[in-house]
């Protein structure tokens, strides 16, 4: 198991966050998990679908489910970009890097609540969509500041209709984010979230071999549209949380 | 072409792209009113659209849809 004290969440968050991460054929042991209570009132744990002792123990210490994560694999070279609906929506796209203060600005502004609202934070009622959205915009912020993603809208005949966010690590590409903006959403340009990545990687020549990202249990309509574009399914991620309330 | 003609062969384009069998489109049937009318479901419409009366949309007119009557005033204006 590794644990990682997610520091960042604070802000996002205002509490003490971690994250377990449960390798393949691990046994349960709950010695470590009590440990967490006294520090953490926030906890994520996340690990290889069909570990049945560790689902059943997380549950007898108070965990439960709150989605399944889909991680999605596609080879560059093997996408295909003549599949007609991607022909289609192709025309008429365009991207527009995301380089200034303005323009990270012009997307903060354009991500609303509903945004993300099948995101595992949006739906908890603990939380909720404000403070997903607050969460996904310091991400977004952060990734700009640091410069270490591609960020860029997804323009139709130039206007922007969504975004996405684009991590390059070697030849390996992570979609880390994108969405389509409150406006355009249900006008079939869902399916921009899962193949303006690739189209990015293709219009930017970006020495991407591989395409990785994850897509939540709770969006059904994701994983239709990443099944339907030829993705393959790696691997699943049982994520189950816990809300400790702070010693008084 | 009549707009109820227009109506009458999206009605089986939709049956056929959602695979349902008993849609009933009015002009104001939107995506709200159908759970297989999402985002996937939609550009599919348009490419069957297109190809049924061989025309092609603006990408500016699909995303201005908001319901079966747009889609209509769109296929009139082409054919």
């Amino acid at each position: 198991m590794k644990l990682t004290d997610c520091f960042w969440e604070r802000k996002n968050l205002g509490e003490n966050v971690c994250e377990v991460t449960v390798e393949d054929g691990e046994s349960f042991d709950s010695e470590p998990f009590l440990d967490l209570n006294s520090r953490y009132t926030y906890q994520v744990i996340k690990l290889p679908t069909g570990n049945i002792s560790f689902n059943t123990g997380l549950a007898r210490l108070g965990y439960f489910h709150i989605e399944t994560q889909l991680n999605w694999v596609k080879k560059v070279r093997d996408f295909d970009f003549c599949n007609e609906l991607i022909v289609r929506l192709e025309d008429n796209l365009s991207f527009k890097d995301v380089i200034s203060e303005e323009d990270l600005s012009l997307l903060l502004n354009k991500i609303d609540d509903d945004m993300f609202s099948t995101d595992r934070i949006a739906l908890d009622p603990q939380y909720g969509l404000a403070i997903g959205r607050i969460r996904y915009c310091n991400w977004i912020w952060s990734e700009f500041t640091n410069k270490s993603s591609y960020i860029s809208f997804i323009c139709i005949e130039g206007t922007p209709v969504g975004f996405l966010m684009l991590k390059v690590n070697g030849r390996k590409g992570y979609g880390l984010l994108g969405g389509i903006f409150k406006q355009y959403q249900n006008m079939g340009l869902g399916v921009l979230t899962a193949s303006s990545f690739l189209l990015y990687i293709r219009v930017r020549a970006l020495d991407v071999s591989s395409y990785y990202t994850t897509t939540s249990s709770n969006n059904p309509t994701n994983f239709r549209i990443y099944n339907k574009l030829g993705f393959d399914l790696s691997s699943m991620t049982y994520v189950y949380i816990k809300h400790v309330k702070p010693a008084e | 072409m009549k707009r109820i003609d227009i109506l009458k062969t999206l009605n089986d384009i939709f049956n056929d792209v959602l695979d349902l069998d008993d849609i009933q489109l009015s002009e104001l049937t939107s995506p709200k009113d159908l759970e297989e009318w999402d985002s996937l479901s939609h550009i599919q419409l348009v490419v069957a659209i297109e190809k049924e009366f061989k025309i092609k949309f603006k990408s500016s007119e699909i995303i201005s849809w908001k319901n079966v009557g747009s889609i209509v005033n769109s296929i009139q204006e082409q054919i």
